[in-house]
């Protein structure tokens, strides 16, 4: 036999708590005597729950969560304190005439928002059988009807729960039913992807200084390698410094694949790793190869307000900070100094033209700026400019990137 | 939707710290103008092209190997090519060619030089296969 309506004022009674993972600062679970997780009770009379939460728990809200048989949706109760306990109703017309079940579970929440403990699972939650009079008179309720909503309306002292509208959280975890914990601390049905992973190909120009760039000290200390256009032999001469133009080449083309978090409305961070698959120049000997990987960090401020909730062009700018090698082929002008004492090489002309590959790296700083123009929630299309600085081998580089976005939660 | 913080100075100072980085990294090929007088070859220096007006009055091309420094005539080691040049113009376009036809090395007293009118048309470092080859 199943206790009476009676016994359903105390139907859940939080003697003890303990933690779900000694570890860990999680929800707590309200234990909850076996004989109040089903119970029972007759047509026409509003569910009473009631429970004691432990002062520790620093608990500021306590939520009902209820479902009536045949009724789609969960509904949110917010349970008023009283004195050392927690207590409220299902109101009388959810329960109405017609025999069913009603389901529910308690969260509660701290001032954040957090679920600090939760007594039943929307998955195991406590029972309530609703009997008609006539099946059990025992349970009929004398008054045999539900009181007229506008003589105590929910929320006032004495009268039933408030329905919540919106449930607070601190976490996706505080939230149920597929909704997740927005920005603004309330579960919803958030639009917006948070999660995004990218997959690009990149390419720069470089600027490189070209001056004394192929003395041998650049050759060995500076990052530079210069080759003759006659015979591609590695110069080894004896430059004259002079004045010498900018260097400006083509940088190796990478593929990128790249993650990125929204942290707010505005502002994402995110993580992109390369590999340069073309455009690499040669190693002099004895120097070390070129490393084809890169990785660096970056974060976004989007200039569009909340552009993630909705499909669209959604434009931004980026700075960044990372590592990677940048091979810049360029040339230069270069005149023999002939009364040098050190005759190194030979079969230099008085003035000649070199290959010059610059090998800049290995860190670099980025400013930047693009679009993404999202075809859906989930997918869309970026392209980006941005001004890169390696340092300290140094190179200036205009790199442009453009690839494709898949966005998940 | 909350306000957001403002971030543009924060964009407008790193937009600020690569273009001086960037002028810092460049700007010394940029702005220099203090161009270091250029060395240039003379009649005897190693690897020189110096073309000769000759007795005939032709113009000849030599490519200087070495000064042998040995007295009284202190004779330069050159190679002598079969291009006779209009013009000490063509001289030096025809020294850059690599591949010019030449006569047997000779030695030349360095008088030769100094009594006829001449021009340092061009220069290229001897190779060790060069002095090989002419030797």
């Amino acid at each position: 036999m199943k206790r009476p309506k009676a016994a359903l004022l105390l139907a859940v009674v939080a003697i003890f708590s303990a933690p779900v993972r000694a570890d860990t600062k999680g929800p707590r679970l309200l234990h909850v005597p076996a004989s109040s997780k089903d119970t029972e009770q007759g047509v026409l009379t509003p569910v009473p729950v009631s429970l004691e939460v432990p002062r520790d728990l620093e608990a500021r809200r306590v939520l009902l969560h209820y479902h009536v048989f045949g009724h789609g949706e969960w509904r949110t109760l917010e349970l008023h304190r009283e004195g050392t306990r927690y207590a409220g109703a299902i109101p009388c017309l959810e329960v109405s005439e017609m025999t069913k079940e009603i389901v529910y579970y308690i969260r509660v929440h701290d001032a954040a928002g957090a679920v600090v403990a939760f007594g039943g699972t929307r998955a195991s939650p406590y029972r309530v059988a609703i009997h008609h009079s006539s099946a059990r008179p025992d349970l009929a309720s004398g008054a045999a009807h539900c009181p007229d909503p506008a003589e105590c309306p929910p929320g006032l002292p004495g009268c039933p729960s408030q329905e919540v509208e919106r449930i607070p959280c601190q976490r996706d975890g505080d939230c149920e039913g597929g909704l997740s914990c927005g920005w603004d601390h309330y579960c919803g049905d958030d639009p917006r992807r948070k999660n995004w992973l990218g997959l690009d190909v990149a390419g720069a120009v470089g600027f490189v200084s070209a001056q004394g760039a192929c003395s041998v000290p650049s050759q060995e200390n500076g990052g530079y390698a210069c080759y003759r256009e006659r015979d591609g032999a590695v110069y080894t001469g004896r430059p004259i410094y002079s004045n010498e133009p900018l260097g400006l080449g083509l940088a190796p083309l990478r593929v990128i694949l790249s993650f990125e978090r929204v942290l707010f409305y505005r502002t994402t961070v995110g993580l992109r790793a390369g590999y340069a698959f073309a455009g690499s120049g040669p190693t002099l000997p004895g120097a070390a190869e070129f490393v084809p990987y890169s990785a660096d960090l970056f974060a976004r401020y989007w200039l569009k307000g909340d552009p993630f909730a909705e499909p669209g062009l959604r434009p931004f700018v980026e700075v960044g900070a990372g590592f990677g090698e940048y091979d810049v082929k360029s040339s230069a002008h270069v005149r023999e100094d002939p009364l040098s004492p050190q005759y190194s090489q030979g079969g230099n002309d008085l003035e000649q033209t070199l290959r010059v590959w610059k090998r800049a790296g290995d860190a670099n700083v980025s400013a930047g700026a693009g679009a993404m123009y999202a075809f859906s929630a989930g997918f869309a299309a970026e392209a980006q400019l941005s001004l890169c600085q390696a340092f300290p081998y140094a190179a200036t580089l205009v790199s442009g990137s453009a690839g494709l976005r898949v966005g998940f939660r | 939707m909350k306000n957001q913080p403002p971030i543009g100075d924060a964009i407008l100072a790193a937009v600020r710290w690569l273009t001086l980085a960037a002028f810092c990294a460049l700007g010394p090929s940029a702005c220099s103008a203090d161009a270091v007088p250029e060395p240039e070859a003379t009649y005897d220096t190693k690897g020189a092209f110096v073309a000769l007006v000759g007795d005939s009055g032709d113009l000849e091309l030599y490519r200087i190997l070495a000064a042998l420094g040995v007295r009284p005539y202190d004779p330069l080691f050159v190679v002598p090519y079969t291009a006779t040049p209009a013009s000490f113009e063509e001289a030096k376009e025809l020294a850059k060619d690599p591949a010019l036809p030449h006569r047997m090395t000779a030695a030349l007293a360095r008088k030769y030089f100094t009594s006829h009118e001449h021009q340092v048309v061009w220069f290229r470092s001897v190779s060790i296969e060069e002095e090989t080859e002419f030797r």
